[in-house]
């Protein structure tokens, strides 16, 4: 026995290191399943875009074409190889409206709707893709499921109504796992675009293929 | 020697306590915020975002085994495995925040949620120096035990006290 008095067998430890831990892990499991967490999509890292001329397509009078595979003005990287104007724009998870309206002027970036179907029909971003996050498991989004855009290539935008926007947050993770790295949230949503008089669309989504909004 | 005993005892249970208490401090905190909790083990991204459900699971599970391994040892039962299992906490720790570092990912600890009094900034060595003090504390336990001031101690005593009534001549 150990001169200290409080020594055990060195055989003893192990089996009790095991209930201990055992404990924990129930405990800790029986804690989530009570306790709800809500993970945040993980963190976009922070870039820094080169804007190319001004290519406003209320200007022109023409909605750029979404290309797939950000072949072009979808891809960042493409935009900072361009000639530019010299301005730059730096973009974190969390994006603001002018650098919303900044990304969608200059057709840099994809724009989802992570909103309701019918809410979408009502008023919506231009040009922006509907992605409802209540059924976004069960029936794909069809820009997905296409294979529309290159995850590695094309900047998502997501919006929805506003304040904690969990909706965009969720959407965020799922376009996460579907590969795409360069996701931002646009957390104001479209209450603030529509306030700041900027353009808008109404109308049910366009389907590509099937059922719109979704597979 | 029984001087040197007590004067051991105390110090070793100087230690047990403050290892304790800062394992009871860093569980409450992070079982008080699991949000903060999940948030900061996202910012690690040691998962894909197809592991998120462990991550989920990890946001409770380290808490509790720091709550339960800082009770064993704030009593003095199971010191050793207890210390054992916190020092097995603190290596696993070292190593996600080696990986955050070689990563150059900058995130914050959320070892004690919001607050981090021992190091308050973005992670960094700071942050493995002090789980490796903490883990030397937690060595020593293993190897000295709880002394004669915890509940292992007191049992070993009766334990002896009642070994000398059955056998007096045994030492």
């Amino acid at each position: 026995m150990d001169r200290s008095g409080a020594a055990p067998r060195r055989g003893a430890i192990l089996p009790r290191v095991l209930i201990i831990l055992a404990i924990a892990g129930v405990g800790g499991a029986a804690h989530s399943v009570l306790v709800p967490v809500k993970l945040r999509m993980d963190a976009t890292e922070t870039r820094t875009i080169t804007l190319p001329p001004q290519t406003d397509p209320e200007l022109n009078g023409d909605d750029p074409p979404i290309v797939p595979d950000g072949q072009s003005g979808t891809d960042p990287t493409t935009a900072s190889n361009s000639s530019s104007n010299g301005e730059s724009l730096e973009l974190g998870q969390y994006i603001t409206l002018d650098q919303a309206r900044t990304l969608w002027e200059h057709g840099l970036a994809q724009f989802i709707d992570a909103r309701r179907a019918d809410e979408y029909a009502a008023g919506h971003i231009p040009r922006a893709l509907l992605c409802d996050p209540s059924v976004m498991y069960t029936s794909p989004p069809e820009f997905l499921v296409m294979g529309l855009f290159d995850p590695a290539t094309t900047t998502m935008v997501i919006y929805c109504e506003g304040g904690s926007c969990d909706a965009s947050e969720n959407v965020g993770r799922f376009l996460q796992q579907a590969g795409f790295t360069q996701v931002h949230i646009f957390r104001d949503g479209f209450p603030a675009w529509s306030a700041a008089g900027l353009p808008t669309d109404t109308g049910a989504p366009t389907p590509m293929f099937g059922s719109p909004g979704g597979l | 020697m029984k001087a040197l005993r007590i004067a051991e005892s105390v110090v070793l249970l100087i230690l047990r306590l403050a290892l304790a208490g800062v394992f009871l401090w860093a569980a409450v905190v992070k079982l008080g915020q699991p949000q903060a909790f999940a948030d900061s083990i996202k910012g690690f991204h040691l998962l894909p975002p197809e592991g998120d459900h462990l991550v989920v699971l990890a946001t409770f599970v380290v808490p509790w085994v720091e709550l339960v391994a800082g009770l064993f040892l704030l009593l003095g039962v199971w010191t050793r495995a207890s210390a054992c299992v916190i020092l097995l906490n603190l290596l696993a720790f070292i190593g996600a925040i080696a990986s955050v570092l070689a990563r150059g990912i900058s995130t914050k600890c959320g070892c004690f949620g919001e607050t981090s009094p021992f190091c308050p900034d973005e992670i960094s060595t700071c942050n493995i120096i002090q789980n490796a003090i903490l883990g030397a504390v937690a060595l020593i336990s293993i190897v000295r035990g709880g002394g004669l001031f915890s509940i292992d101690g007191w049992a070993a005593a009766r334990r002896e006290r009642r070994a000398r009534r059955r056998d007096p001549d045994s030492k």
